[in-house]
């Protein structure tokens, strides 16, 4: 079953266990939403600041890119890993 | 975004700081919203009702019905604009797959038929006033429960806040005292249910809302699904009660006039954007910040009252509690608002 892309990014999240960052998500589900809309940087993003927001995803290091944006690299919290009652996890997928 | 005068730990916290606030902002659209649409809804259930039984469970599921036929026009908006934003069937689709995200439509039941049908039902058991009263204490229950549920992160001067809030809008409302009514136990019983209803649904949508993406979750079960429920519900109150006639009346009377029509999409649309605020606000901001700044309605419906009452759609006029009430309400929402620095975390968990 293919998951809405907040809930996938969430799982993402889950099984992954160590850091990441918005591009990553970026390039690791590419090709599960491949040609669909909803699948853009702006919402990701927006996905993304919203787990940071509720404490599901907390920083572990930040730095600027090239544009002067800040790039944040994140981890799910224990509080976000809960959830995982709610969603199929595969442990350390990636 | 300048990386010479800021570190990245500050920029970091600004972008939180950043998502918190603009919950707040879209927030306020909220009480805006629902002003506008009780002028729209006062218009349409007045004109349908006078051509009823003036018994209370019909005004009742007239006004029920009234408000499922705009929460299902609210579905369809919700999903035009979800669409624009390539949110379409696919990602419904997905998002209804999700067992998690059905406890919006049981926050769906709580906030809409539930909530709605008590309060309206109470008025006669225990008296306007005092529904007025009890109704208004929605925002503290929802503080209380969600500190607990959500883990929100709430200190002593919000919790002021929203006691203050709550007083301006019982002073703004406040009509006399309206006498006891029928069966003044079961008329507070009746009138408790709404703003536990109203709570209900502002911690369950949260707490689906964490994982699936607000707007086509409200979409889906607070526009659509609560617009189901209530048509249902009503249709088998009507039965069960022997006001079939007056049940099909109501949707007759509707689609039978263009203006009424027309006044009943306008409910929609605003209802399309009360709801998908509320359940983006939620999400962003927490649902107690979000509640007491819906609570503000005394403060926006002064100078909305006056601009539709100049534009010859209503009358409006302000008594002096009115206007009381609304400065106790600026009081108490600019606690509830002020130091953004504390939304750099919402929740409790660590």
């Amino acid at each position: 079953m293919q998951l809405p892309l907040k809930t996938r990014i969430l799982q993402y999240a889950i099984e992954r266990g160590t850091e990441f960052s918005l591009n990553d998500v970026m390039k690791d589900l590419k090709k599960e939403y491949e040609g669909e809309r909803i699948f853009n940087k702006k919402q990701i993003e927006e996905y993304f600041q919203s787990f940071v927001g509720v404490e599901f995803f907390t920083a572990t290091r930040y730095d600027f890119d090239a544009d002067g944006e800040i790039v944040t690299y994140c981890r799910v919290t224990d509080y976000g890993r809960q959830r995982s009652k709610y969603l199929p996890i595969k442990q350390k997928a990636f | 975004m300048d990386a010479t005068t800021i570190t990245p730990e500050e920029a970091y916290r600004q972008k939180k700081i950043k998502m918190a606030t603009s919950g707040m902002k879209i927030a306020l659209l909220m009480p805006i919203t629902a002003i506008i649409q009780n002028i729209f809804n006062t218009s349409v259930t007045g004109t349908v009702s006078s051509n009823l039984s003036d018994k209370v469970i019909v005004s009742v599921i007239c006004s029920i019905t009234l408000l499922a036929m705009c929460d299902i026009f609210a579905g369809i908006f919700t999903f035009i604009y979800n669409v624009y934003k390539g949110k379409g069937i696919k990602e419904y689709r997905r998002t209804t797959h999700l067992k998690i995200s059905w406890m919006m439509l049981i926050s769906a039941a709580f906030g809409g038929p539930i909530a709605t049908g008590c309060w309206m039902a109470a008025t006669p058991f225990c008296g306007l006033t005092t529904v007025a009263i009890i109704t208004s204490l929605g925002p503290i229950l929802t503080a209380i429960i969600s500190r607990f549920f959500l883990k929100e992160s709430l200190n002593s001067r919000i919790y002021l806040g929203i006691v203050i809030v709550i007083v301006g809008v019982i002073v703004s409302g406040w009509s006399g005292y309206s006498g006891g009514g029928s069966n003044f136990v079961l008329g507070c019983i009746l009138a408790l249910m709404a703003p536990i209803g109203f709570s209900l649904e502002g911690q369950f949508s949260t707490y689906a809302g964490d994982i699936i993406d607000p707007n086509v979750g409200c979409g889906f079960y607070r526009c659509f699904g609560s617009g189901i429920l209530g048509i249902v519900f009503m249709a088998i109150l009507s039965a069960a009660t022997g006001n079939m006639a007056a049940y099909s009346s109501i949707f007759h009377q509707v689609f039978a006039s263009p203006i009424l029509l027309i006044f009943v999409i306008a409910m929609g649309l605003l209802g399309a954007i009360n709801y998908n605020c509320a359940y983006l606000a939620f999400n962003r901001t927490g649902p107690s910040r979000t509640l007491a700044i819906d609570s503000s309605r005394p403060i926006w419906s002064i100078p909305l009252g006056f601009l539709f009452a100049a534009l010859g759609v209503t009358e409006y006029s302000v008594a002096t509690l009115g206007v009381v009430g609304a400065v106790i309400v600026v009081a108490g929402l600019l606690l509830v608002i002020s130091k953004p620095s504390e939304l750099v975390n919402l929740r409790n968990v660590s």
